[in-house]
C-alpha cells in the first residue's frame, strides 16, 4: 500500500508511470524501483524458491534481496535474473517473476516428498552418470530460474579508465564525510566518489522522518560535494547507480555504473550506452560500504511477508510504501525500535518482540515505549504461521544463559500480516576480500570486520561496526585524515574522539541459534537455495565440517544473492552444531563479483569488428575494389581469392593458378613480417638464429633462411637480404613477425649484448607487389627502366634498386611458386598506386590477381613448406626432409644446433614430411586427415592438401612415422566423404615435389 | 592486473604492456656440444617452479620492447624489486 | 603500352586517408577535433652502447639535446627528437625536408643506425578539452596526471600498440601503425559518438 501524504524526495507523484508484472498492468511513480511499486500495489507473491518451488515475497531493499528475481524485457533487451529490487521503474516496464509464484509448480507440488531432498540429494541421487543423464533435462527444466536469452544483446556498453588518487567506495553518509575531507585538505589530490544508489545519502534518508539535523547535514554536504564536482577541470568524479564489484591487484577496481535499466536507448542514429564499465586504478581506498541486515531465525521463516526490518523502514522512509497492517517487529538489537517508531508515527499497527531482556534499556527504546509501542522483551519467534503469506507468530520467553540461548516459557501465539525482523548487521567487507584480505569475528558488535591494518586502504561507517550516523561522520573524518597522511598531503593527522557509546548502535545480543529452534524443520537460511539448518546439519554428520565444505555441500551463498542475508547466519548455526565459537568456523572466500555483471558490459565495444583489430595493407581498398574474399591470418585480412561472378573458390583458384602458370600474376605480399638488421655483427646474429651459413651472402643478394627454437624444432623461415655487410633485411610469415621480433630481441638483449646489432620491425615501412609468372619479366621492363631485368644480370635470389612508376624501390626476384617472380617493395604510402599501375600495364598479358588460396596451391605443387601448417613446433629440418640447410661448419653453436644430436630427435620413427598421392586422382583429402595403420590406428595426418590445376590432380603432403623410408608405399587415409561417409582413401607416399621438380621456370621464358 | 614499474621507463605501467618472459638467470651454455643430453634438456626444458619470491624477465612489449628482470611473489603477486638487464644476477640477487 | 604509366601521377596516399572524413578529419566535433597530420615524417634512430658519443652526435648533427627517458627534444628547424628506449630515438621532422636529413644522417658514426619508418606510420593530433576522455576509453596510461608537455608514452590503444606525445601546444600527437589505422580509428569515431 501506498501512504496517503507522503513526502519524499525521489518519489514524484506527478509522473505516474504504466507498468506491467507477470501480465498484470500497474501504476507507479518515478523513482520507485520495480520492488516498491508492486508492494505499492500490494503484490506480495514475487517468485518461487530454487529447490522446493515455495512461493515467495520481498525480503529486502536492495542488492541483498534473495526471492524477489524478475526478467526484464523481451528481444535484444531482455535481461535474466534481476532483482526487483534494483531494478527502477520506466515508464513502459515489461517484467515477468523468473519463477512464476502464480503458476502450478510441479516442484510444490511434490511438498510431501520434500523431506526426502535435503541436502546432498541430487549428489547422492544422481552420482551413478547414467541415472543422472535419465532425468537432467527434465529435472532443468523445472529447476532454475529465468531462461537465458536467445537474441544478440542490442545495448552498447563502453569501458572508461580512470586514475585516481583515492576512490571512496560508498556514498553514504561515511562516504561523504571522507570524500569531502580529503578534497577539503588538498589541492590536487583526485577523488572519485561511487555509490550503488540513484541518490547519494545511503541509510541516512530513514532518520529524516525523526531527526531534522540528518536533513540539513544532507543538504549541506551534498552540496558541498556538488561545488567541487562542477568546476571546470573538477578533480571529483561522482558515480552513482555504480557498483565497485571486484577488487584486483595494486589496487585496481572495476565498478559496474548503469545509465538506464531496460528502456530503449536507441533514437534515430544515436544510440547512448546502457552501461559503464569503470576500470579505475586508485593510491589509496577508502570502503565506506556499510552492512547488510541479518534476519532472526525461526521455524518457516520463508513464508511472503517476512522481511528484514531496515528494508521495510526503507520502503516507509524514502518510498512511502508498507506491505501491511498488523506489523511486528522482532529482533535483537535496537535498531527494530527504529522502524517501530516509523511505522507508528505513520498511524500503523505495529508491536516489538526483543529477545533481550528488559532493563537497561537505551533511548531508543524507551522512546518507543512512549509512544505507546506495545514492547514484549525477553521472547523469541519460534515459528510463523500461514500458508504461503505469513499470518501470526508463535512465540516463548527465552533467557541468554553465558553465551548460548535457552527457551524458558510456554508458547503463545500473536497475529500479525507483516513481520520485520533483524538479527543484527554484516559488515560488506566482500570487496576489501577479493585480493586476499581476512576478516575478524568481533564479539561486542558480533560481525565478520575487515582485518585491522591494510596498505593504501582504510575503511568507515557500519562496515567497522559503527552505526549512528553522527558516530560515522567522526570516524570518516578519521580515516580520511590517515589517508591524507598516506598521501603525503599532512604531516599528522587529527583523531577526533568518537562518542561515549558509539558502539552500542550496532550492538546485537549473541546470534540465536538454540538447537530447539535449529532442530526444527524449514528453518531457512538461504532463501534461494532452500537451505535449512537440518542441511547444515547434515552437511556435519556426514564429514564435512570446514564450513567451505558446508556451503558446497548444501549450496549455502550459491544464488545470485551469494548468501549476503544468509550466509553470516548460516556459519553462526554451523559454529552451534559444531559447538565451536564462530571466529573458529570463519567465513567462506568472498571472490569477484559482488553483484552480477553483464557479459555485454565486460566486453564493452570489443565486439564485432572491434574483438580484434583487423590490420590491412595499404592495397586493400584495390582488394574491395576487385571483389576479395578475405581470410583471416594472424590479425590480417589477406585476399584469400578473387572470383569473378558466379566463380566459387574452386573456380577462382583453378583460373588463377593457371594465370600464374601460364602467363601473368600479381599478389600482395606486405603483410610479412620485415626486420631491419643493422650494425657490425648483423651476420654472426643470422648465423646464430638461423641454421644455415650467411657470412659470405654478397651485398645484392639474397638467402632463404629455417629458423628453429632452442629445442631443434621449425619455428619459422623467410628469405633475407643483403643490403651491404651492416645491413640485412629479414623477413618472416605473416604470423610468426612478432613473436619471432620479439625471440630476437630476447637473444640479442638477455644473451648477446655484446654483439653490435640493432633490430627495428619495417613490416608497415613497405607494400609489396608481387610480379609471377612467365610473362613478369616483360612486364617489369615496362614498369621500371632503369634495372637490367636480362636474365643473367639479374639472377635468382638477387635483387636491385630502382624507380617504379616513378617511385623509388627495392625489387627482388624471390619465387613462392617455382615461377619467374619479381618482388616490388616501395615505402607503403605508394602501395595501392604501384598496385593499380601494376595492374593496368599487365593487362596486355592478362595479369590476374591472386590470393592465398592459390599461394598455397602454387607453393604445395613445388613442395615448399608452410611453418605452422606443414610444421607444428614438433618438426625439426631432417624432419622435413631440409639437412641441406644446416650449416656444418659455422662456428658457433646456432639456436637449435644442440638439439639435433639428441636422440630423441634422430629415431627413424618420426613424424616426417612427405608427398601423398590419392590413388583416384579426383579425391581431395581433407586436411587433418588421419592416416591410419592396419589396427585403425593414427600413423600421420594430412597437413596441406588442394586440387592441382596445372597437374590436373589432387596433391598433398603429410607427416607421416618413418615416411621418408616409405617411399611408393601404399597408405591408407581415412576421411568423411560428402553423402558417403566414412571412407579409407588409398594413397602412394610420394616426394612432396610435384611439378616442376628440376626448377626450370624459375628463370622464365627469356 | 597488476602494475610493474619499467626500469627504463622509470614509470609505473599496466600489465597489459608487458609480457613475461620466463624464469631468471638461466643462462645459455657457453659450449653446448660439450654438454650431454641430459644436462643440454635441463637447460632446455627444467625451471625451479619457485612458490614465494620468484626472479623472472618480464618485456615492455607495448612500451620500450626492453627486457628486464622482476623479483614477484607468486603467491601475493606482490612486486617486490625490479631491476635493468644485468643490474642484478643470479650472484647478487636481493 | 609505357606511354600508360608515363602519364600516370605517382599517387600519394596518407595512413589516415581512407577513413577521414570530406574536410580531413577523423572527429570533428565540441572540444574534440582529430585530424592527420600530414607534412611530418617519422625517422627511427638507434643509438649506440656509448651514452657520452650519442649525446654528442645528435648535438653535433642536429643541434639538438638527446632526449631523456620519456621525453622530447626539440631543435630550431622545428624536429622533434622522442625518447622511444635505451637505444632508440624518433626524429619527427618536416617530410619536405626528407633528401636533406638523409644526407645528414650519412654522417652517423658506427654503433648508430637509421630505418626510415615514415611509410610505417599515421600520426593523428588530437585537440580540444574531451581530448583525455576520448582516449580513456580505450587507453590505460594516465593521460590526465601524467602525460604532460614535451612527454612521450609508447602505450596501446584498445589492442594497437601507439605512442603518444604532448607537444608545446599541448595537443597530443598519437603515432599508430599504419596496419593499425582502420582499428584505432574505429575505435576512437565510435567512443566519440557518446561524447
Amino acid at each position: 500500500m501506498r501512504l496517503k501524504n507522503h513526502k519524499s524526495d525521489f518519489i514524484d507523484q506527478s509522473e505516474a508511470l504504466s507498468f506491467i508484472f507477470n501480465n498484470k498492468s500497474y501504476k507507479g511513480y518515478k523513482g520507485d524501483t520495480l520492488a516498491s511499486a508492486l508492494i505499492a500495489n500490494d503484490v506480495l507473491f514475487f517468485a518461487r524458491s530454487f529447490k522446493y518451488g515455495r512461493k515467495r515475497g520481498l525480503m529486502g531493499s536492495g542488492v541483498e534481496e534473495p526471492n524477489a528475481l524478475v526478467s526484464l524485457e523481451i528481444g535484444g533487451r531482455y535481461t535474466p535474473n534481476l532483482k526487483a529490487t534494483e531494478v527502477m521503474l520506466y515508464d513502459g516496464l515489461s517484467a515477468v517473476s523468473s519463477s512464476n509464484p502464480n503458476s502450478i509448480d510441479f516442484r510444490a507440488l511434490i511438498k510431501p516428498l520434500h523431506r526426502f531432498m535435503p541436502a546432498g540429494f541430487y549428489y547422492k541421487t544422481f552420482i551413478k552418470q547414467k541415472v543422472w543423464a535419465m532425468v537432467e533435462d527434465s529435472l532443468r527444466s523445472i529447476a532454475g530460474f529465468s531462461k537465458a536469452p536467445t537474441e544478440k544483446d542490442e545495448d552498447v556498453y563502453d569501458h572508461i579508465f580512470h586514475h585516481t588518487e583515492v576512490l571512496v567506495v560508498g556514498g553514504g553518509v561515511a562516504g561523504i564525510t571522507a570524500a569531502l575531507e580529503v578534497l577539503n585538505n588538498s589541492k590536487t589530490t583526485r577523488v572519485i566518489l561511487v555509490d550503488e544508489r540513484a541518490h547519494l545519502g545511503g541509510e541516512l534518508f530513514n532518520e529524516f522522518q525523526s531527526d531534522d539535523t540528518a536533513i540539513s547535514w544532507h543538504h549541506d554536504n551534498l552540496s558541498k560535494l556538488l561545488e567541487f564536482k562542477n568546476v571546470a577541470n573538477s578533480r571529483l568524479k561522482i558515480f552513482s547507480r555504480s557498483t565497485a564489484y571486484a577488487w584486483y591487484d595494486h589496487n585496481y577496481i572495476e565498478v559496474l555504473q548503469t545509465n538506464a535499466t531496460g528502456e530503449s536507448l536507441i533514437s534515430g542514429v544515436t544510440q547512448a550506452a546502457r552501461k559503464v564499465l569503470h576500470k579505475i586504478r586508485a593510491k589509496e581506498v577508502i570502503l565506506a560500504t556499510g552492512a547488510h541486515e541479518r534476519p532472526m531465525l525461526f521455524e518457516t521463516n520463508d513464508l511472503a511477508n517476512i522481511m528484514l526490518s531496515q528494508s521495510v523502514r526503507r520502503y516507509l522512509n524514502e518510498f512511502g510504501v508498507i506491505s501491511g497492517k498488523d506489523v511486528v517487529l522482532y529482533g535483537n538489537n535496537d535498531s527494530i525500535y527504529s522502524t517501530a517508531i516509523d511505522i507508528k508515527n505513520n498511524a500503523i499497527n505495529c508491536k516489538v518482540i526483543d529477545i533481550r531482556p528488559s532493563g537497561g534499556e537505551s533511548e531508543t527504546v524507551l522512546k518507543a515505549k512512549k509512544l505507546g509501542i506495545e514492547v514484549l522483551q525477553g521472547y523469541a519467534v519460534l515459528k510463523a504461521h500461514g500458508t504461503n503469506l505469513v499470518k501470526g507468530i508463535e512465540i516463548s520467553s527465552v533467557e541468554l544463559q553465558g553465551k548460548k540461548w535457552r527457551l524458558t516459557g510456554p508458547s503463545k501465539r500473536l497475529n500479525c500480516d507483516l513481520l520485520a525482523s533483524s538479527g543484527g548487521f554484516n559488515p560488506v567487507v566482500h570487496l576489501d576480500c577479493h585480493c586476499g584480505a581476512k576478516t575478524f569475528f568481533d564479539e561486542d558488535s558480533q560481525a565478520f570486520l575487515p582485518q585491522k591494518v591494510r596498505k593504501n586502504r582504510q575503511v568507515c561507517g557500519s562496515i567497522s561496526a559503527i552505526g549512528f550516523w553522527k558516530d560515522v561522520v567522526i570516524d570518516a573524518k578519521n580515516k580520511a585524515q590517515l589517508i591524507l597522511l598516506s598521501l603525503g598531503e599532512i604531516k599528522k593527522s587529527t583523531q577526533d574522539s568518537m562518542s561515549k557509546n558509539y558502539l552500542d548502535y550496532y550492538n546485537a545480543s549473541q546470534f540465536f541459534v538454540p538447537i530447539e529452534i535449529l532442530n526444527r524443520p524449514k528453518v531457512f537460511i538461504d532463501m534461494q537455495n532452500d537451505v535449512t539448518t537440518l542441511d547444515v546439519a547434515l552437511a556435519i554428520r556426514e564429514g564435512y565440517r570446514s564450513i567451505e565444505h558446508i556451503k558446497r555441500y548444501t549450496a549455502m551463498g550459491f544464488g545470485t544473492d551469494q548468501g549476503k542475508t544468509g550466509n553470516i547466519n548460516g556459519i553462526a548455526v554451523a559454529a552451534q552444531f559444531l559447538d565451536v565459537p564462530l571466529s573458529e568456523v570463519g567465513t567462506t572466500t568472498f571472490r569477484p563479483a559482488y553483484t552480477g555483471v553483464d557479459f555485454g558490459a565486460m566486453a564493452g565495444r570489443e565486439v564485432g569488428g572491434f574483438f580484434d583489430p583487423q590490420r590491412y595493407t595499404t592495397i586493400h581498398d584495390s582488394h574491395l575494389e576487385s571483389g576479395a574474399e578475405f581470410e583471416v591470418v594472424g590479425q590480417w585480412y589477406r585476399p584469400w581469392y578473387y572470383p569473378k561472378s558466379g566463380e566459387d573458390i574452386h573456380q577462382a583458384v583453378n583460373r588463377e593458378c593457371l594465370a600464374v602458370r601460364t602467363s601473368l600474376g600479381m599478389m600482395d605480399a606486405s603483410t610479412l613480417g620485415k626486420i631491419d638488421v643493422q650494425g657490425k655483427d648483423s651476420r654472426e646474429f643470422l648465423s646464430r638464429v638461423y641454421t644455415n651459413a650467411w657470412m659470405k651472402l654478397a651485398p645484392g643478394s639474397c638467402r632463404y633462411g629455417l629458423m628453429c627454437n632452442e629445442k631443434g624444432m621449425i619455428i619459422d623461415d623467410g628469405v633475407s637480404t643483403c643490403i651491404n655487410d651492416n645491413h640485412f633485411i629479414m623477413t618472416t610469415t605473416t604470423g610468426g613477425a612478432a613473436s619471432v621480433y620479439s625471440a630476437l630481441e630476447m637473444w640479442l638483449q638477455t644473451e648477446w649484448s655484446d654483439l653490435d646489432v640493432h633490430l627495428s620491425s619495417v613490416t608497415d615501412q613497405f607494400a609489396t607487389v608481387a610480379v609471377v609468372g612467365p610473362n613478369a619479366r616483360n612486364l617489369m621492363k615496362v614498369l621500371c627502366h632503369d634495372i637490367d631485368f636480362e636474365r643473367d644480370n639479374f639472377k635468382f635470389m638477387q635483387w636491385r634498386p630502382g624507380t617504379v612508376c616513378g617511385v623509388q624501390a627495392r625489387v627482388m626476384r624471390i619465387s613462392f611458386s617455382g615461377e619467374l617472380a619479381y618482388e616490388i617493395n616501395i615505402e607503403a604510402n605508394y602501395g595501392r598506386y604501384i598496385w593499380d599501375e601494376v595492374a593496368l600495364a599487365g593487362k596486355p598479358w592478362n595479369i590476374t590477381p591472386y590470393g592465398t588460396e592459390s599461394m598455397h596451391v602454387l607453393r604445395a605443387e613445388k613442395g615448399y613448406i608452410i611453418v605452422g601448417q606443414d610444421t607444428d613446433g614438433s618438426m625439426t629440418p631432417m624432419d622435413v626432409n631440409m639437412k641441406w640447410i644446416l650449416a656444418k661448419d659455422k662456428p658457433f653453436s646456432y639456436i637449435g644446433r644442440r638439439s639435433f644430436s639428441i636422440s630423441a630427435l634422430n629415431s627413424d620413427d618420426r613424424f616426417q614430411l612427405v608427398g601423398l598421392l590419392t590413388k583416384d586422382a579426383h579425391v581431395v583429402l581433407p586436411e587433418g586427415s588421419h592416416i591410419i595403420n592396419n589396427k585403425g590406428g593414427s600413423i600421420g595426418y594430412v597437413t596441406s592438401s588442394y586440387f592441382s590445376p596445372i597437374l590436373r590432380r589432387s596433391i598433398a603432403m603429410a607427416q607421416l612415422k618413418g615416411g621418408l623410408s616409405k617411399m611408393t608405399e601404399i597408405v591408407l587415409v581415412k576421411i568423411v566423404q560428402e553423402k558417403q561417409g566414412l571412407k579409407e582413401i588409398p594413397c602412394e607416399v610420394s616426394r612432396s615435389v610435384f611439378y616442376d621438380i628440376e626448377g626450370e621456370k624459375v628463370d622464365g621464358n627469356e | 592486473m597488476f602494475l610493474i614499474v619499467c626500469p627504463y621507463c622509470k614509470e609505473s605501467r599496466d600489465q597489459n604492456e608487458f609480457s613475461p618472459a620466463g624464469e631468471a638467470f638461466i643462462a645459455r651454455p657457453q659450449n653446448p656440444e660439450e654438454l650431454s643430453d641430459d644436462e643440454w634438456s635441463d637447460y632446455v626444458f627444467y625451471r625451479t617452479n619457485h612458490k614465494g619470491d620468484h626472479w623472472e624477465q618480464w618485456v615492455h612489449t607495448n612500451g620500450c620492447r626492453k627486457y628486464f628482470l622482476v623479483k614477484r611473489s607468486t603467491i601475493s603477486h606482490e612486486i617486490l624489486e625490479v631491476a635493468a638487464f644485468g643490474e642484478v644476477t643470479s650472484e647478487n640477487p636481493s | 603500352m609505357s606511354s600508360l604509366v608515363e602519364n600516370n601521377v605517382v599517387e600519394f596516399r596518407t595512413t589516415f586517408q581512407p577513413v577521414l572524413d570530406q574536410d580531413g578529419f577523423l572527429i570533428n566535433q565540441d572540444d574534440l577535433v582529430c585530424r592527420e597530420i600530414t607534412d611530418l615524417s617519422l625517422m627511427v634512430i638507434r643509438t649506440s652502447k656509448d651514452h657520452k658519443k650519442n649525446a654528442i652526435t645528435i648535438k653535433d648533427i642536429f643541434n639538438a639535446k638527446l632526449p631523456e627517458s620519456l621525453s622530447a627534444s626539440l631543435n630550431d628547424n622545428g624536429d622533434n627528437f622522442l625518447w622511444i628506449s635505451p637505444d632508440e630515438i624518433w626524429l619527427l621532422h618536416n617530410r619536405n625536408n626528407k633528401d636533406q636529413l638523409l644526407e645528414k644522417l650519412k654522417s652517423l658514426p658506427k654503433g648508430m643506425s637509421t630505418i626510415d619508418s615514415s611509410g610505417a606510420y599515421g600520426i593523428l593530433e588530437f585537440s580540444g578539452n574531451n581530448v583525455d576522455a576520448l582516449l580513456s576509453r580505450w587507453m590505460s596510461y594516465d593521460l590526465e596526471g601524467s602525460l604532460t608537455i614535451g612527454k612521450v608514452v609508447s602505450t596501446t590503444c584498445g589492442q594497437a600498440p601507439v605512442c603518444v606525445y604532448r607537444n608545446i601546444q599541448g595537443n597530443l600527437l598519437m603515432m599508430v601503425r599504419h596496419s593499425f589505422s582502420h582499428y584505432v580509428a574505429g575505435l576512437l569515431k565510435d567512443s566519440a559518438k557518446r561524447i
